[in-house]
């Protein structure tokens, strides 16, 4: 026996199998079915792969070209921002004044007490809501506005004097550079210990300040 | 001779499977963005002019 040929008892097998082998139309199916299934393989296998990755590194390209264009965009405006900056730098204190960091309710009393003296009118009574000392980064007091870019804390004024004087005020108040928002004022006649009424009115001011917790 | 034909239809369809699964994969490599998150965060554009007119009405307001 030849040592490639098949064993006398695999040989029966064969035998069986080569007639339907050397029909025309197995041939036919059997070169079509490898075809496709080799096809399949060699598709999922080596060409997609392939192409995949030439894919990518073209869409990889033309991302970082984009990107280094708004990049460079970018940079310019920074430039331009920063050339901005320097030329406004002296008057970024004036910022702080309208809102500083934190609450500073001493000092907005005594500012709104010094708008108060520049009249006659006289201020009976300041109230101001509790307020931080520090204030965290996240604006954790006071009432948080716009999602919390600036906080509110509210004070009361009680004034009394004659109308030219409180419109003074009420004036100063509003030209103040710290930002005071008047919420409500109510007007009443003041009454004298007698009981007659007066010449003064009394003016009760809700306003709210404001600050910007850094 | 049935089988044979079924066998061919199974690798046919095979094949057509195959063949869609790797078009769809090459246009979903085409359409995916291959930029993170964190670099499309950092060349969202910046506008560099700034509200001067603020600061002019600041400056005109009484400080005390």
């Amino acid at each position: 026996m030849n040592k490639f040929s098949l064993p006398d008892q695999y040989r029966k097998y064969y035998h069986n199998l080569e007639p339907i082998i050397q029909k025309p139309k197995t041939k036919l199916y059997s070169t079509i079915i490898f075809f496709f299934l080799v096809v399949a393989l060699f598709g999922w296998y080596a060409i997609k792969p392939t192409i995949q990755t030439i894919l990518y590194l073209r869409r990889e390209i033309v991302d970082k070209q984009a990107i280094n264009k708004k990049m460079d965009e970018k940079i310019d405006a920074l430039v331009q921002a920063q050339t901005n900056l320097d030329t406004i730098q002296k008057h970024l204190v004036y910022l702080s004044d309208a809102l500083p960091p934190n609450a500073n309710a001493v000092d907005a009393a005594r500012q709104l007490q010094t708008v108060t003296k520049t009249t006659i009118a006289s201020l009976s009574a300041l109230q101001i809501a509790s307020v931080p000392i520090l204030t965290e980064s996240s604006g954790s007091a006071g009432t948080k506005t716009t999602e919390s870019k600036y906080n509110d804390f509210p004070i009361t004024l009680s004034l009394v004097g004659p109308y030219t004087d409180l419109s003074t005020i009420l004036y100063g108040i509003l030209g103040m550079r710290r930002i005071f928002r008047i919420d409500s004022m109510t007007f009443s006649q003041e009454k004298e210990s007698v009981g007659a009424p007066s010449n003064n009115i009394q003016l009760t001011l809700k306003i709210s300040g404001f600050y910007t917790p850094r | 001779m049935k089988s044979d034909r079924d066998l061919f239809l199974i690798s046919l369809f095979t094949f057509v499977t195959v063949l869609s699964w790797i078009f769809f994969e090459l246009v979903k490599t085409t359409k995916t963005s291959t930029v993170s998150a964190p670099v499309t965060q950092l060349v969202t554009p910046l506008t560099p002019t700034l509200d001067t007119d603020t600061l002019v009405i600041l400056s005109n307001k009484k400080a005390y």
